[in-house]
């Protein structure tokens, strides 16, 4: 847990608190930012988020429901295409990753997606593995912070 | 006015169905190629079509191509997302037929302004 908040909200407390969790989530990726792998962008882009449903804490929750039920499984296909050498699926499951994670605002996931989908077309397989290593913990730390600010609208 | 919003990315399809809904529009989901052509098919059909390209099934352009050439949906605007940038896609799109190509992440008030503007020139 990144962040705790008394209930309840206050208007305008919803940006707040995306805009904390995704800074910590930020600033706990500064210790590997002379590793190579590293990916650029934020974890979560808060304000655009927000724009995305209109400032509606339900829709949001909803949304953060929806992307965190499908996106793991894709997470999981670009592991198992990676392992079994599908370049189609590697690069179908990517696409729809970087798509789902654009939505979502999480820039890295996003990012690193994309990279997926360039290795799968070049059938570059060490850069894939490369680049699979870095989306589990990029994903994992978008999940971790739209899980944070799922809780933070709670009624 | 009805909108068919086809895309398998359900979290996008939910929000861009309530918000849609918000502003007055009657969005039915369809999250692959065959409902999005069955629900294109129905009576009364949709006034626009929002169609993602990478579904499950055939290809939205596949599908799209099937919208086109069939006399029954040939007249729906039709408007191609994707998160793809590739001029190349766009510009096949295009020459399937689509209305619109817009790329992922989409701003679904500007969709909104869009579908409107469709919806005068269909």
């Amino acid at each position: 847990m990144q962040d705790c908040i008394a209930k309840p909200l206050r208007p305008g407390e919803l940006l707040g608190i995306l805009q904390r969790v995704a800074a910590a989530a930020d600033g706990s990726n500064t210790e590997t930012s002379h590793q190579p792998g590293r990916v650029p962008g934020r974890v979560l882009d808060e304000a655009a988020l927000i724009n995305l449903v209109a400032g509606d804490r339900k829709l949001l929750r909803e949304f953060i429901d929806l992307f965190l039920e499908q996106s793991p499984q894709l997470v999981a296909d670009i592991g198992a295409a990676v392992l079994c050498g599908d370049r189609a699926v590697l690069e179908q499951q990517a696409h729809a990753l970087r798509g789902a994670a654009a939505t979502a605002t999480g820039e890295r996931v996003a990012a690193i997606a994309y990279q997926l989908e360039a290795a799968a077309r070049a059938g570059n397989w060490a850069d894939a593995e490369q680049h699979c290593a870095t989306l589990r913990g990029e994903f994992a730390r978008l999940r971790d912070v739209l899980v944070c600010a799922r809780v933070g609208t709670l009624p | 006015m009805r909108v068919l919003v086809a895309d398998d990315d359900r979290a996008l399809s939910h929000v861009l169905c309530a918000r849609l809904r918000a502003q007055g529009w009657e969005p039915t989901a369809a999250f692959d190629s065959m409902q999005a052509l069955l629900y294109a098919m129905r009576t009364p059909p949709p006034d626009v079509i929002i169609l993602d390209i990478n579904m499950p099934g055939e290809t939205g352009l596949e599908t799209l191509k099937r919208l086109k050439g069939s006399a029954r949906t040939s007249r729906i605007p039709v408007v191609v997302m994707s998160a793809t940038t590739s001029q190349h896609v766009a510009a096949t799109a295009a020459a399937l037929g689509a209305d619109r190509f817009v790329t992922k992440p989409v701003d679904p008030q500007a969709f909104s302004a869009l579908l409107s503007e469709l919806r005068g020139t269909a």
